[in-house]
This record gives C-alpha cells, structure tokens and sequence, in this order.
C-alpha cells in the first residue's frame, strides 16, 4: 500500500496550514504542529464562527488544541463545498477577542478527596504540599473541552509536575475531582472513566445539563486552583446543598 | 395508543433517536442509535418522522408487555422477534392488542433490533435529543437503560402499519475505508496489515467503540495532542489493538486514525456482533460518494429486484480472497465491486464481483465444481434488469 496518504483538501490556506478528509463526512483543519497559546486562538476562531453559523448538514466540531475537527452530513455537504464556505465567512468573521476570564476552583487536596496525591508526590520527588503549592501557583489557559461533557484540558503544568496518565484508568472518577496528567490539568465533572492522577476535589458544580452553555468556563479562560481546608470545603458544600454555590472569577486585584 | 411495560430488559434496552450532534465542542457525545439505516426503517414502518425517539434492542434476551394496544414497528436486526409465540420477522409494522407479549428469543443475524412507536417514544429532549448517553447518565429513559416495570408511552395516535421487503439491516463484515487523516504517522506496512488481514469483534466492545482482536498492527511511536475523532475512526493504540470509534465515543482522542469507515457502512458497525470477523477494503473518494448515494435512495423503498449470477467458466469454487480472508457470508449487504467468490480455473483464479451493492446469497458452497452458465450468487437489491 505504498504511496497511499491522507487525503489532503488544501494546503498552506491564509487561515490553517491543512484541510484533510477524516472520513467521508469528517474534514480535520490543522492550524500548526505545536500546541500554543497562538495556535489554539486560530482553532477557537473557527470554532466560534461554526459556533454561530450553525449551517444546515454541519453536525459537530471539536477544537482541540491544534485542530478542529468538522462533522458533516455528506448529503447536504461536500468537503470542497463545507471549506469553501468556511473559506468565504472567514474573510469577514471578526470576532470578538477571547474574553480570557479566570475562575476560582477551591480544591480539597489529598486525602479521600485526592487518592493519588500522595504516590503522585513520591514519584515526582517533592511533598505534597509542593505538588499543592506548584498546582495552585498560576493559572492554567483552557484549551478545549472534551472526552467527556464539560471536562476542561488545561495548562500547563509546570515541569516538576509533569506524570505520564495512570497505566490502568479508572473505570468511575467521582465528580469534582480535580487532576492531572503530562503538561495538562483538569477537572471531571461528572461521573465517567478516568485515567489521569487524582490530586483534589471541587465540592463546586461544574455542569448542568439545563444551561447553555452548561459549563461556566469557555475555552480561552482560565482555572487558578486554591486550596482549601476540609472546614472549608464542608461549608461550601452545604452552601452547594442549598443549590447557591456557583464558580466564581478571580477579580483584578 | 401503544403502551409497553418492559417484562424482561435481555442484555441491552435503551431509548435513542439520531444523536445528540451539535454539542461536541462541549465535549458532549453524540450516542444515539448505532444502526440508523434500522431505525430509519423502524420509524418509516409506523410512519413517523425519522428522527422520533425509537427502543433500540441488543442481543435479544428481553420480553415486553402490551399495555395498550397500538402499532408497534420492528426493524433491524433477527433477534427471534414472537408476538404471543407467533414469529415476527423485521421489516413490518403490526396492531399490537392490550397484553399480548413481544419476546426476543433467539439472536440469529445483527446484534441490534428497532421498535417505533407512532410519534415515537414519549421521553424529554436533553439538548435537543432522546438519546441515551449510558456514560453521563443523561437522555432517552431517565438517563439509563431500560428495566423491569418500566412503562413507556407512544408520543402518538394512529400512525401507519407498513411493511417492506427491503431489507432493514445491511450488515457487512467487509468495511471500506478511505485512508487515516493521521496515516502519516504510521509506519509504511501498518495499513497493508488492516487492508490484507482479518479481525474478529471483541466482547470488550461498547457504543465507545468496538474493539477488534488480531494480530497487532504496526503502531505509531510518539505522543501527540489530543483531538477530535471522527465516527467511524479506526484508532490503533500502542499495543496495536485496533479500535472503531461508534457514535458514543469520547470527542477527543489521543491516538491516531489509521483509516474511516465510510458512512454508508456506518449502519453495519452496529451490527456487528461479539465473536463477528470483520476485513477492511480501501476505496475512493468518489466510491464512497457513490455509496452514500445509494444507501440515501434505499430508505423507503418496499420492493426489490433479483439478479443471479453464473458461473463465466467451468471451476472450483473459492471463498476466500487473494490474502486468505474470507468472502462475504449470506445475507451481507455487498457494495458494488466488491470481490464476491473467485472459480479457480486452468490454473486461475477468476474473480466474481458484485455488479451493483445488495443482499448477497450464495447458490454454491466453498470448494464445489461448477459448470459456466451455472447460477452461483444471487443479489437482491434495486434497479436491476430482469435477468432471469
């Protein structure tokens, strides 16, 4: 099977570096080969325009961090067809610039609330307080939101705090539960399979299935952990209860 | 208005429509039903729309109950369907009457089996979908499977009792495919090995995905950012276990595609069953437009024309192909050109091609001499002349 490739649609276009066919109703747009801060922009730029356009026969995109992946009903769309309109609405699609809010996640470390801190500090080769120190030092971009509803892949961690994902995942992670794995932090909202290092818990609703979007956050902002104390974290939890507890954004200071 | 109390839930019940698209970037899985050419039937037998909430059946084992009496569609797959004992093969729609018993006893061909409901089941929409998404609980009945005593309601009166004798699965165990956007990555031989070897579906598979067990296939070596996986992907992880992505797998993926399944052998992907062989053909772009054309003018049509075709020579029948992998089975759905049955001949070995796509079956078996003229396959599908 020499000589067979992915099919390209285009290449080096003014707004991504290659069009492919994933299928025959899948294009994947690539806007660079390293994931930074840049490069992600240019992927939610297209997203966004997707986002509002919401075109008859176009059934899902999924930004990540150096593409954008487009679903498309091949009876209403070709690919040439679907990327010369994207082609077309982007020459004057101007968005408004990424609102780059920052969100306060309390977090509950160690313990019950984080099984996986303790043999997460032991194989880095610092404490856990300063795997809790590193982790609650700056705040980390959103990059998209995936493999499961509202999960934010954040970052980056800094390099002490780098671990390969877990060799088994988990086959349940309890909602809340705040984690890490490679450059990329996150939080599971909900109750699904997990394979990344459980370090803390929100007791902070992330999702609701009745909002639009359900999810506070956006790609774009970002999450600043703190940490809490279990006090702290039972108070807020039973503000949770009386259904008033919401993330809240770090004010400029 | 038909009215059905789950007696028994078998293996899988649950309640889907077309999917939850739209939502993706939220992270937010599409699921819905995993065969939709069946459900499309299913609706089209009590005359709904095509997206109304229909029960999606898998593997057989249940019983419902008939708590009021109404119309009832069944599509898709031969679960062994008995109304009161009596069988109901897929493909028709029946008045249903208050307590008699609809059993699934038997799987005998697909895995997954359709019931429409005039207006479709009574369930709310979460984004938009009935869908069952089993991962985050949500969607079609309450966020889960279906139970013992569970009573679903039809959204409608009325409705149509419409029969077809189309088939209403087209299940194939050889997919095509169009070439991996992330092929690049892999090493030369790692297609070749999908292209030229069989798989067999693995129990460990879900409406994530379904999991094939085989000989590894060259993986890549390297880490990349995770991104969005298309449908029908097939992934290929570091141990080299491939993996087909369904309607219900997460949107964002870390390992690369090898290859796609064109959607127009999306419907047999949920067909597929634990313990099935599964053999992958690479097409073109243009082939697969023709496809998806013709799967799109299938839907709704109630007749069908036979086409037999001979023997061109005096031969050994063969069933296998070129690599060893064996040829379609009775009652697949086969695309146009795909490879059929090869005669070995004088030395030969002469390939018998499927003119146009269609339910195959075979008049001749592995290994038996055949004369030139002698039928050998018979096709069952549209448009045909009258051959014989």
């Amino acid at each position: 099977m020499a000589g067979i490739a992915p099919i390209v649609l285009a290449d080096h276009l003014t707004w991504c570096e290659w069009a492919r066919l994933a299928g025959d109703g899948a294009l994947l747009l690539s806007f660079g080969e390293t994931p930074s801060v840049e490069v992600n922009r240019q992927v939610h730029r297209v997203a966004r325009l997707l986002d509002s356009v919401r075109w008859e026969g176009l059934l899902a995109w999924v930004p990540a961090y150096t593409t954008l992946l487009v679903e498309f009903d091949p009876a209403v769309w070709t690919p040439q067809d679907l990327l010369a309109a994207l082609d077309q609405a982007l020459a004057s699609w101007e968005p408004s610039a990424e609102r780059g809010w920052v969100w306060e996640v309390p977090v509950l470390y160690g313990g019950s609330h984080g099984p996986d801190l303790a043999e997460v500090a032991q194989r880095l080769g610092i404490s856990p307080d300063e795997v809790i120190r590193l982790h609650t030092s700056t705040p980390y971009r959103i990059y998209c939101l995936g493999f499961s509803p509202g999960f934010p892949l954040a970052g980056l961690l800094p390099p002490p705090l780098r671990l390969p994902r877990r060799n088994t995942p988990r086959t349940a992670v309890y909602p809340g539960a705040v984690a890490i794995a490679g450059a990329q932090t996150g939080i599971y909202p909900l109750n699904t399979p997990g394979g990344w290092h459980l370090i803390g818990c929100t007791p902070v609703p992330l999702f609701d299935w009745s909002m639009s979007p359900p999810t506070p956050y956006q790609p774009g902002d970002a999450l600043w952990f703190r940490s809490i104390s279990a006090d702290e974290f039972d108070a807020l939890w039973s503000e949770r209860e009386r259904g008033r507890l919401q993330l809240k954004r770090v004010t400029a200071s | 208005m038909t009215v059905l109390e789950v007696a028994r839930p078998g293996i899988l019940m649950t309640v889907q429509d077309g999917g939850r698209w739209g939502w993706a970037h939220w992270g937010i899985m599409v699921h819905g039903a995993l065969d939709d050419y069946a459900r499309h039937w299913a609706n089209w037998l009590v005359g709904n729309a095509e997206d109304d909430p229909v029960i999606e059946v898998t593997a057989g084992g249940g019983e419902l109950l008939i708590r009021e009496p109404g119309r009832l569609g069944l599509a898709g797959a031969d679960l062994g369907a008995h109304l009161d004992g009596v069988p109901w093969p897929p493909g028709s729609a029946r008045w249903v009457a208050k307590d008699q018993r609809l059993s699934f006893q038997r799987r005998r061909r697909g895995l997954r089996a359709y019931l429409a409901l005039p207006g479709g089941v009574d369930v709310p929409r979460v984004l938009g979908s009935a869908a069952t998404d089993l991962t985050a609980r949500v969607g079609g009945w309450q966020g889960r499977r279906l139970e013992v005593g569970d009573v679903l309601g039809a959204r409608g009166d009325g409705g149509q009792t419409r029969a077809t004798e189309w088939p209403t699965m087209r299940r194939s165990h050889v997919l095509r495919v169009l070439p991996g956007v992330r092929l690049d990555r892999f090493p030369p031989h790692a297609l070749t090995q999908l292209l030229t070897r069989m798989f067999r579906v693995s129990p460990e598979s879900s409406a994530i995905g379904l999991r094939l067990v085989g000989e590894p296939v060259a993986s890549p070596r390297g880490d990349w950012p995770s991104e969005g996986m298309a449908i029908g992907s097939v992934e290929c992880p570091p141990d080299g276990q491939l993996l087909l992505l369904l309607k219900g797998r997460g949107s964002l993926g870390g390992y690369p595609a090898l290859a796609h399944v064109i959607r127009a052998d999306w419907p047999s992907l949920g067909q597929l069953a634990p313990g099935d062989w599964v053999a992958f053909n690479l097409v073109t772009v243009e082939e697969a437009r023709l496809a998806w054309h013709a799967y799109a003018s299938s839907l709704g049509r109630t007749t069908m024309d036979r086409k037999t075709l001979t023997a061109p020579v005096d031969g050994v029948v063969t069933m296998v192909d070129e690599y060893g992998r064996r040829l379609p089975e009775d009652g697949d759905w086969v695309g146009a050109g795909q490879l059929l049955m090869r005669i070995h001949s004088l030395g030969c070995d002469l390939p018998i091609f499927a003119p146009s796509e269609g339910e195959v079956a075979f008049l001749v078996t592995e290994g038996q001499v055949v004369e030139a003229g002698r039928a050998i396959i018979e096709l069952r599908g549209e448009g045909y002349d009258s051959v014989h």
